[in-house]
């Protein structure tokens, strides 16, 4: 059994959508896709959409989005957490042979609630919450870890942020276009040491949705489908002291299992193009290491070699990643479209050349806690 | 949220409240804290030792209790920090709380887990990964200090932070 992702579709990513309800985003993808695939929404055999209730400021929340994503008196789910994991969930719908088609719908509008208090919310009330702890002064915690553990410089780090805002700029949905240099980061305002403003990503509003089909469906809708060939998730401790906070040790068990499945013994030669979830400047370069890039504490080397700019041997987020578009909650799905985009020759400016292996990895929780790592590969 | 230009807006504050049960290890945890002990818990099967403590060793899924409480050192080591600098609304109250203020992840001697809490030290170049750090408790801290309390209640703020340990108290 196999199955491909047939089409996907993308908003411009922005903050302060006020013109559109998160329902009223998801169907401007919905509706893209549809026109785009031919189909209607009676072709759908099964909705799954991905989001996060706090974000959306409503239990259930994708019972709001049921009208948007063509999925009222239909079959349909949902993942709590991030879109990459939605897209597994969905895979597997079609593995199961129960649906012929299925589509994978993922939002945010993460700029109208306070980040800051909803990432607080993850913390468990009585020994962490009232810290006040959230993704920005935890992020800081771990890049201070890891970046005194193996010697990174803040330079390194800013030129990961520089690296992707300026793909941003080839990319038409990506939110900040606007390139800077790596003494920009640096000058910019310290929010929690070692991070400074432009270490961290943006707060963006956005949708994302594909069409998965089986073998035999997708033949019918695309003459360019795009195979799963990988996957492996796996999960870290939810306290951050109980982990060790230097090295993405969960995304490294499923990097592995991932790359075993695919058939991948050397990642950087068997993959053309990386999109991940970079949650802050440092981020990318553990998950370089994590993904088997390069050597454990060699994240600072590698991104100072160019291997991940655009020509490099392994282009990582042509898109601009999350640090020029942070849709919390979709950003992993939206690395599958990306990837999806690559293989299938459609990513205009940002197309990497004659790319056949891509891989896509989407996260959720503090510092890294839910890993989801994707392999796919065009015909 | 700040108001756009020509933004029409509807507005409303409702609580959400939760009576959140702690479970056994952390009301004993409290209760010994106010007697000014800081405990973790330590798995029977591999004696890690997490602090805080935690009712499943998840190395080992095995279940800890009360029974399985130590008591640690308020001395440990520091092993990573930030300093927050941008405005946050404190859970605690709704309010802004003031900043910069610090934050440490440290390794309390007998615990295998790490400890994340407050700093009094706001400058990132004073703080050492390595070096000795101690718990605070709020009674022996000067009367005029915001965090004072003449006594323990058993909570949180009853260690209000972590303080740098200068070389010649080490």
């Amino acid at each position: 059994m196999k199955v491909a992702i047939v089409g996907v579709a993308q908003t411009k990513y922005e903050s302060n959508k006020i013109d559109q309800t998160y329902m009223e985003l998801t169907f401007e993808v919905v509706k893209k896709l549809h026109n785009q695939l031919g189909i209607t929404n009676d072709d759908v055999g099964s909705v799954i959409t991905g989001s996060n209730d706090f974000t959306d400021g409503r239990t259930i929340a994708n019972m709001a989005v049921q009208d948007g994503v063509g999925s009222v008196r239909k079959s349909e789910s949902r993942v709590s957490g991030d879109g990459a994991f939605a897209y597994v969930y969905a895979a597997m719908r079609v593995l199961s042979q129960e649906y012929d088609t299925v589509l994978v719908v993922s939002h945010s509008k993460c700029s109208e609630g306070d980040q800051c208090l909803i990432n607080n919310s993850i913390f468990d009330p009585f020994y962490q919450r009232h810290l006040g702890l959230d993704q920005i002064s935890s992020a800081g915690l771990m890049a201070n870890m890891y970046m005194s553990k193996y010697g990174i410089t803040e330079e390194q780090a800013a030129k990961v942020v520089v690296k992707n805002r300026k793909n941003a700029f080839n990319n038409p949905y990506a939110h900040i276009q606007k390139e800077i240099t790596v003494d920009d980061v640096l000058k910019s305002p310290m929010l929690a040491y070692p991070l400074k403003e432009l270490d961290l990503p943006p707060y963006s509003d956005g949708a994302v949705a594909m069409l998965l089909a089986n073998e035999e469906t997708a033949k019918k809708l695309t003459d360019t489908p795009v195979w799963l060939r990988g996957y492996a998730n796996c999960t870290d401790a939810y306290y951050l002291g109980n982990r060790n906070m230097t090295d993405l040790i969960a995304l490294e068990l499923a990097a592995k299992e991932a790359y075993k499945m695919a058939g991948i013994s050397d990642p950087i030669k068997d993959i053309d193009v990386a999109e991940v979830s970079e949650n802050f400047s440092a981020h990318e370069l553990m998950i370089y290491e994590a993904l088997g890039f390069c050597g454990k504490g060699e994240g600072g080397k590698f991104i100072d070699s160019g291997e991940t700019q655009m020509g490099g041997k392994i282009p990582v987020n042509p898109s601009g990643g999350v640090l020029s578009s942070n849709v919390a909650m979709a950003n992993g799905l939206i690395r599958v479209a990306e990837v999806a985009e690559q293989l299938t020759g459609k990513a205009g400016k940002r197309q990497i050349p004659d790319a056949k292996t891509g891989l896509a990895y989407g996260m959720n929780g503090i510092c890294s806690q839910g890993n989801c790592v994707l392999i796919f590969g065009g015909d | 949220m700040v108001r756009q230009k020509g933004e029409f807006q509807i507005r409303w504050k409702t609580d959400l409240p939760y009576r959140w049960a702690i479970g056994k290890l952390a009301v004993k945890y409290f209760e010994e804290l106010k007697k000014r002990k800081i405990m973790g818990s330590k798995c029977p099967k591999c004696g890690k030792m997490y602090m805080p403590p935690r009712g499943v060793c998840a190395d080992c899924f095995v279940e800890m209790t009360v029974d399985d409480m130590v008591e640690l050192s308020r001395k440990g080591t520091l092993m990573g920090f930030t300093v927050v600098n941008y405005p946050f609304v404190d859970p605690n109250t709704g309010a802004m709380r003031p900043f910069p203020y610090g934050y440490v992840i440290c390794q309390l001697d007998g615990a295998d887990t790490y400890l994340m809490h407050f700093c009094d030290e706001i400058d990132h170049t004073k703080f050492k990964i390595g070096q000795r750090v101690e718990a605070v408790f709020c009674d022996e801290l000067p009367k005029d200090h915001e965090s004072y309390r003449p006594e323990l209640k058993g909570d949180i703020y009853d260690i209000p932070f972590i303080r740098l340990l200068k070389d010649e108290e080490v």
